[in-house]
């Protein structure tokens, strides 16, 4: 008698064992086999690439700096580190980029190409006024003025197309 | 080029936001379609049009006109 009640307890525990998994399995399918992306999840994980490729480069650029101005073993922690932001933020960039939609692509189409245009003419107005004697300006200047035109396109042109 | 995305939207009473959730794409690509300063690409402007079971015709209206001049 005491046995079977056992065994009814057991089979009963494991058949609602089996019912959570397949509660869960179908939620799961739900959530991340659906066919299209929730676009809250989108805009979620465009807002954490943005953010993760600003911190990045910005410990980019704090590395490379602060490297300058440090001996030896202080200095290649901080390039270590600065190549680590680096790397850090390409891939948030691709990521950003990735998780974007059609319109938003063109933005972003439009914001590149004005930080191309804005960095070259930056850098002719630099070599010209460094051929007439200007003191030169460090080449790490170029892909913070690059980030900081690519901003304030996405920002301008957000803005024209919203 | 027009449309008629808003009446159809009014008509369903969807926000912007649920159209967008529906076709996958940001709220402000709806936004940017409904005010006319966007013109959505071919398999997102069927995808819509099979939302509210219409055809492409239906809902985005070709304006000869707007073209022409755009083009000059």
């Amino acid at each position: 008698m005491t046995i079977q009640c056992v065994i009814q307890y057991v089979q009963c525990f494991l058949l609602d064992i089996l019912l959570h998994l397949a509660h869960y399995s179908v939620v799961v399918s739900e959530v991340f086999l659906s066919h299209e992306p929730h676009p809250n999840w989108l805009a979620r994980s465009r807002k954490t690439s943005l953010s993760l490729f600003y911190v990045s480069a910005l410990v980019c650029a704090a590395g490379m700096g602060l490297a300058g101005k440090l001996r030896l073993p202080g200095r290649r922690l901080l390039h270590a580190l600065a190549i680590a932001g680096a790397v850090c933020a390409i891939w948030s960039l691709l990521r950003f980029l990735r998780a974007n939609d059609e319109h938003e692509q063109q933005i972003n189409y439009r914001a590149l190409t004005f930080a191309f245009i804005g960095t070259l003419a930056f850098s002719l107005t630099i070599g010209f006024l460094q051929s007439i004697g200007f003191h030169s300006v460090s080449w790490l200047g170029i892909p913070a003025l690059m980030v900081v035109l690519w901003s304030l396109g996405l920002i301008l042109f957000s803005w024209r197309y919203r | 080029m027009k449309t008629r995305l808003r009446v159809l939207r009014a008509e369903k009473e969807w926000s912007q936001a649920e159209l967008a959730a529906h076709v996958g794409v940001a709220r402000g690509t709806i936004n940017a379609i409904e005010t006319g300063k966007y013109d959505p690409s071919l398999p997102l402007a069927f995808k819509i049009a099979r939302v509210f079971g219409k055809t492409v015709e239906e809902v985005f209206l070709y304006d000869q006109s707007q073209v022409a001049t755009s083009s000059q």
